[in-house]
């Protein structure tokens, strides 16, 4: 089954499968199965499915922090398998974001030094950083709070500030796991708004996983993983 | 499902985390149990060594240089139904006979079949009663101590030189210079381990005296003492030292305590001491007896000259009598002649003639006195006037057979000798040549020694009435001779031993708290892994207290189960210490034999103990835990509230600031003093320093989390290290405070060598510590005794000796385990010291300030009567267990207790180990004791080593051992100094479980952080770089704790390190590189363990 856009592919799956074999013992469990799935520049995405379906698995094929059992995974073209662990932190450094359900934002330093710590990675440029981080911090509301500490946020404006770490090294893409999960229904809207505004404006692929219809439903596209399998969710219906 | 099932399930579930809390349980156990089976090791080895040092003996007559007889053992073991043996014990020396080695201070013991039986030990001589006389063996027997010093095997011949027991005082006036000593030369027959006796010794210590043991007869024979002994011992269970005493009273007889009665020519009896001179308790009962006529005192000496105007008679013999052939009225200035004199002087009644006479003073000055007596009358040499016998046993006169050949103790003018006399000393020999009151002999010629040289009953007595009312009067023990209750003393002295057991616990002190704190950190690590869990059951309803106490139970299980490990891993702790005590800490204990010994009690004991430590930390870990509720334990979001202050900053700036300008007052106060206060203040400085240095520690760590300096890798990491700023500043905190501890004692290091030339120093100033093994009865500082040895003048110009009389006992000094229960006892030269105001005092009694020097308060008298006495302070405090102004009871030569009361202490000195008097105070509760055996030498230094070359050769006849006093003393420091060093390596290795703390540490940072470092290496961020984040993080708390004791300990050691010749132990530092270097390693497996694998985990998992 392919899932593909029109566009040139930013990220491509080709026949992706991942099988994980229980840690007692038995039958391996077949997780994802076979998937082809074409992201194109500034897309967004949305894959949603049922809990235990492989959706965090797909994701984290995606943004690199996993291999695939079989199939092919590309970046750019770049085809991903003959990659050391270094080398595809690297391309994370520099090509993608990530946001998680839980922030993790580091509780000792300042709303900014979180937003730029992923500058800290050795051999990224770091100039003009700051001034970026600023600018994302303005841009998401959060302008007055550059020298609070996380424990004096709220966690809505905890997942802002995660989103804009996220986007700090102006990366191609954002791979967003269950983003709103740990948030209340406002919070979540606003940061469903603030995600879609920045796909929008900043033309950055933005492919979230998400239990929340509310995203799913402001994504470019929705994809369904179910029994292994990458399907279209017809929004017409 | 029970409470008891949910515990077991848990238990075994988090079997592996448990597993290092069970691991802290058991390293605190075996630290714990393991010291005080050090104790009990070394209590049960010095039992051991008591029983055989004394063997199945239960008391002891000793009689030093009281001859008994060898046949009171017989009566002894037959009036007490025992085993008895007799001995000849005799100071001696041993040597090689190619003279390679040599020892001084040997106790030569002469015993036959009596005394190997007391040890079953089979006869090596062969000495039991033969039906023909067998000839006696010449060999001789070695103890293993004595054996390995002279490197002599069985079949090597070796020299004995000994001296001949005395009776006559050395000291007394008309002793004989001669040398007393004899050589024998013998072959070695076998050497004798400890079944054997070898570690014979009156003296309870843990060090094996050498010991010689040769045949009872060959010894008896070869000093001239047939049939006597001078040592019984006594085999008699079950009897009290009363009985045995009686059992003595009823055995003894007069010739044991060298008493004899005599017939006159005149028909009547006396009583002559082998002593020469009556001591008071003999005098009063010979002059007690009831007789008619009564006894009659008589006191005769050599006089050196009786001059009248021109003519004068050199060395004659007065006798100083009542009546014949003194006339009843003679006055106390009148003389009575005999013919031979009178002729000679050419004088008659009515005329004044001259006595020239030496009197003995302190060390045998020989000071010549004279006085006048007015002729009352001349009488015929014949009858009363003509007895031989008037003169006593003097050894230097009476076997001589002219007046050359006397040896009276002093230069005979042996020109001034004319026929005349040799023919009277040929007809006459010691008859009196004059006679004098009694009254009047005893005004010139009394000493110490007494004032009688026989008694006389001229009556119609029997020689046996006379012995049995003699006998009546006198006791043994007034003559010297008493039991010693050995047996019970040497279980006295080893019961009341320092006790090695709460020792060790001090010094396992810093490794007990270290594996608490471990265990504490590990179950913290435990129950942070489970605070969902610990959440859930809050959650449901369980109360807080059941929670805590299925905790508590978990925890209790796995520390009581630790602890029953550790106490199996204790038996070889405690043998590794014995093994450390008997080799490389073997100067603190004096002995290379220490027995494992393990008493059941002491293993519930410390199970105990240490089970309940380990549950209280357990418990406190808990109490700490417990107090968040169920909400914050379910909450992701509770590690996000960070202390932003390390304490109140005004307190913490007021110790970092105070701390620091405190430290360098005392510094500064103190500077370039190296004496114990200096020492003191310096220690207090380096405390202050380190409480400065830690709160300096906390302000960084404060200062650290405020924002403004450009965010890098290094801020990153440092903003780590302020992230929980209470665990990072109690990491620092426990480094440096262990740190500190362990290196900062080193400040109480002696060195014997700082200021040795110093009179106020444990040397006294003085050169040379020396202790002869025979006495020295003249005075080394002067021409006479020079002359003596054959010291040359010129050499020895500059060198002075003050000598100390000595009563042997137990040494009470920190080189004996074991408590002295008769120490050994010095009689000092008050003035000598006083005078030089030689050593430091540690303690002076309130009250008793003198003026002057401390030394004379030994000269002065209390008011209870008790004799002054002065003592080092540390025999005074660990090895008596007494403190200044308070009493000691001592035993006299006749058995007889004295109250000595401490006036004083000295500080650390070479008289460790003895009490001291004034000589006075000593001669009148010994004064059989001959001469002098310890001397404290005055000499340059910078002749040390020539001088001690040539004294150890001119000397060596008396068994002089002469060390240099710096290194006497350094051998009593090295016992300080080795528990010293013992504390360093159990502090160290206390630091090295302190650091694997930091490496749970560690790990509990890196799991609180998993996301967040999951998140930074979603970023990018090479895992080394992660890595060497948290390793930057760790390693700089690790070396901020170390350095930050390091320099604090660092001046608090400055007066020890400062100009000394002893430098920090390298040992020290290499055991803190070490433990900076494990605490890295811990640190970099820490996070390579927490970093790798699935470092990504932490974000999956959500």
């Amino acid at each position: 089954m392919s899932e593909q856009s029109d566009s040139a592919a930013l990220m491509e799956l080709e026949g992706v499968g991942k099988v994980y074999a229980p840690p007692a013992g038995g039958a391996p469990v077949s997780v994802l199965r076979g998937i082809d799935l074409r992201i194109a520049a500034g897309e967004s995405v949305a894959i949603v499915g049922p809990s235990g379906s492989g959706k965090s698995t797909l994701l984290n094929i995606l943004g690199t922090l996993d291999r695939p059992s079989e199939g092919r995974v590309r970046l750019n073209g770049e085809d991903l398998a003959a990659l050391d662990d270094e080398q595809l932190a690297r391309i994370r450094s520099r090509r993608i974001g990530f946001i998680f359900q839980a922030h993790h934002l580091l509780p000792q330093c300042s709303v900014l030094e979180n937003v730029l710590l992923p500058t800290l990675v050795p051999g990224l440029s770091a100039s003009g950083a700051e001034a970026r981080a600023k600018e994302l911090l303005g841009k998401v509301g959060l302008s007055e709070r550059i020298g609070h500490r996380p424990g004096e946020l709220s966690g809505g404006e905890c997942q802002r500030v995660a989103v804009v770490r996220a986007l700090i090294n102006q990366p191609a893409a954002v791979l967003a796991d269950e983003p709103t999960g740990a948030l209340d229904g406002e919070h979540a809207d606003r940061l469903a708004d603030l995600l879609v505004e920045l796909n929008r404006d900043l033309g950055v692929t933005l492919v979230a996983v998400t239990h929340a219809p509310a995203l799913a439903a402001r994504m470019g596209r929705v994809l369904e993983l179910r029994g292994g399998q990458l399907r279209p969710v017809d929004r017409t219906s | 499902m029970n409470f008891a099932t949910l515990v077991r399930r848990s238990l075994r579930y988090h079997g592996r985390a448990q597993a290092g809390v069970m691991l802290g349980a058991a390293v605190g156990s075996a630290v714990l149990v393991g010291a005080l089976l050090v104790g009990d090791s070394v209590r049960y080895t010095l039992k051991q060594m008591a029983a055989a040092r004394l063997g199945p003996v239960d008391f002891a007559l000793v009689g030093g240089d009281r001859l008994f007889r060898e046949g009171l053992s017989a009566n002894l073991a037959r009036a007490t139904e025992g085993r008895a043996a007799p001995v000849l014990l005799v100071p001696g020396t041993a040597a090689r006979s190619d003279g390679a080695a040599r020892a001084n201070r040997v106790q030569v013991l002469g015993t036959d079949w009596r005394f190997w039986d007391l040890s079953q030990t089979p006869d090596p001589f062969d000495s039991k009663p033969h039906p023909f006389a067998a000839p006696v063996p010449e060999v001789v027997w070695l103890n293993e101590r004595l054996a390995a010093h002279l490197r002599a095997n069985v079949g090597d011949e070796v020299v004995l030189r000994v001296q001949k027991p005395s009776l006559f005082s050395r000291d007394a006036p008309l002793a004989p210079e001669e040398d007393s000593s004899v050589a024998l030369r013998l072959k070695v027959g076998a050497v004798a381990g400890d079944a054997q006796f070898g570690r014979f010794g009156l003296q309870a210590s843990q060090v094996a005296p050498f010991t010689a043991f040769v045949p009872l007869r060959l010894l008896q024979t070869k000093l001239d003492a047939p049939r006597r002994a001078n040592l019984l011992l006594l085999d008699a269970d079950g009897l009290t030292l009363d009985r045995v005493q009686a059992a003595l009273a009823e055995s003894w007889s007069l010739d044991d305590a060298g008493l004899s009665v005599r017939e006159t020519p005149s028909g009547g009896w006396e009583l002559r001491s082998a002593h020469v001179f009556f001591d008071a308790a003999v005098r009063d009962a010979a002059l007690g007896v009831k007789t008619s006529p009564v006894p009659r005192g008589v006191l005769t000496y050599l006089v050196n000259e009786i001059r009248f105007g021109e003519h004068t008679v050199p060395y004659s013999m007065v006798a100083a009598l009542e009546g014949d052939p003194a006339p009843a009225d003679l006055r106390p200035d009148e003389i009575v002649v005999n013919a031979w004199l009178a002729e000679d002087l050419g004088c008659k009644p009515g005329d004044t003639i001259t006595l020239a006479y030496f009197v003995v003073g302190p060390m045998r000055t020989l000071v010549e006195e004279s006085a006048e007596f007015k002729v009352r009358a001349i009488v015929p040499l014949a009858g009363a006037a003509a007895d031989a016998s008037l003169m006593p046993d003097f050894p230097g006169l009476k076997d001589s057979t002219s007046c050359r050949e006397w040896d009276p103790g002093f230069p005979l003018k042996v020109d001034k000798i004319r026929d005349r006399d040799e023919d009277y000393w040929d007809a006459h020999k010691g008859t009196p040549k004059a006679f004098i009151s009694l009254a009047a002999g005893r005004s010139l010629w009394q000493s110490r020694f007494g004032d009688l040289t026989a008694v006389r009953y001229d009556g119609e007595n029997s020689a046996e009435d006379l012995d049995a009312a003699l006998r009546a009067r006198l006791s043994p023990a007034l003559v010297g001779l008493t039991f010693e209750a050995v047996a019970e003393r040497a279980a006295r002295a080893s019961a009341e031993a320092l006790d090695f057991g709460p020792l060790f616990l001090g010094f396992s002190f810093f490794l007990i708290v270290s594996a608490l704190l471990l265990l504490g950190l590990l179950f913290g690590f435990a129950l942070e892994r489970r605070t969902e869990e610990i959440g859930i059951l809050l959650a449901l309803g369980f109360p807080r207290t059941w929670v805590r106490r299925m905790l508590l139970t978990e925890g209790a299980a796995v520390a009581l189960l630790g602890g029953v490990l550790g106490a199996a891993a204790g038996a070889a702790y405690a043998r590794a210490m014995l093994y450390g005590l008997s080799t490389a800490w073997k100067d603190a204990v004096g002995t290379g034999t220490l027995y494992y010994h393990a008493e059941p009690l002491t293993w519930v004991l410390g199970l105990s103990v240490s089970t309940a430590l380990a549950v209280s930390s357990v418990a406190f870990v808990l109490r700490r835990q417990s107090r968040r509720s169920a909400r914050e334990l379910l909450s992701h979001g509770a590690g996000l509230a960070i202390a932003s202050n390390v304490g109140a900053s005004w307190l913490t700036w007021g110790v970092a600031l105070g701390g620091i300008c405190g430290a360098a007052a005392l510094a500064l106060g103190f500077w370039g003093r190296r004496d114990p206060a200096a020492a003191g203040a310096f220690f207090g400085a380096g405390a202050l320093l380190l409480s400065s240095g830690i709160a300096g520690c906390g302000l960084a760590l404060r200062g650290l989390g405020s924002s403004g300096a450009r965010f890098t890798l290094i801020r990153l990491a440092l903003l780590g290290m302020a992230r929980r700023p209470g665990r990072s500043l109690a990491t620092v905190g426990l480094l440096a405070s262990g740190t500190f501890l362990v290196a900062a004692v080193g400040a109480f290091r002696l060195d014997a060598d700082q200021g040795a030339q110093e009179r106020h120093s444990g040397t006294g100033g003085f050169t040379f510590y020396g202790e002869s093994a025979f006495a020295v009865v003249h005075d080394l500082s002067s021409e006479d005794g020079r002359r003596m040895y054959a010291l040359d003048d010129e050499f020895m110009a500059d060198v002075s000796w003050a000598p100390f009389r000595l009563q042997p006992g137990d040494e009470a000094s920190c080189l004996n385990l074991n408590r002295a229960q008769a120490p050994q006892v010095l009689g000092a030269p008050v003035q000598a010291l006083a005078g030089r105001e030689a050593f430091a005092f540690a303690e002076v009694m309130p009250g008793r300030a003198a003026a002057g020097s401390p030394w004379t308060l030994l000269e002065a008298e209390e008011p209870d009567g008790a004799i002054p006495a002065i003592v080092d302070q540390n025999s005074l405090l660990w090895a008596l267990g007494k403190q200044v102004g308070q009493t000691l009871t001592l035993t006299n030569e006749r058995g007889q207790t004295f109250t000595v009361r401490v006036v004083a202490a000295l500080a650390p000195s070479v008289l460790q180990g003895s009490v001291i008097l004034s000589e006075q105070a000593f001669m009148k509760q010994y004064p059989s004791v001959s001469g002098y055996r310890i001397f404290l030498v005055d000499a340059p230094f910078n002749r040390q080593d020539a001088l001690l070359a040539y004294l150890s050769r001119q000397l060596q006849d008396t068994g002089m051992d002469l060390t240099p006093a710096a290194r006497r003393l350094a051998e009593f420091n090295a016992v300080q100094n080795t528990y010293l060093s013992t504390f360093q390596v159990l502090g160290g290795l206390g630091l090295v479980l302190g650091s694997l703390g930091l490496g749970v540490v560690v790990l509990r940072n890196v799991f609180e952080r998993r996301g967040e470092l999951g998140v930074m290496r979603a970023v990018g961020f090479p895992s080394a770089v992660l890595g060497k984040v948290v390793l930057g993080e760790h390693a700089a708390l690790l070396s901020a704790g170390l350095g930050c004791g390091l320099c604090a300990a660092a001046l608090a050691v400055w007066p020890a390190l400062h100009g000394s010749t002893s430098a920090w132990p390298v040992s020290l530092l290499i055991t803190l590189a070490a433990v900076w270097l494990l605490g890295l390693l811990v640190t970099w497996a820490a996070t390579r363990a927490a970093l790798s694998g699935e470092p990504l985990a932490a974000l999956r998992q959500e």
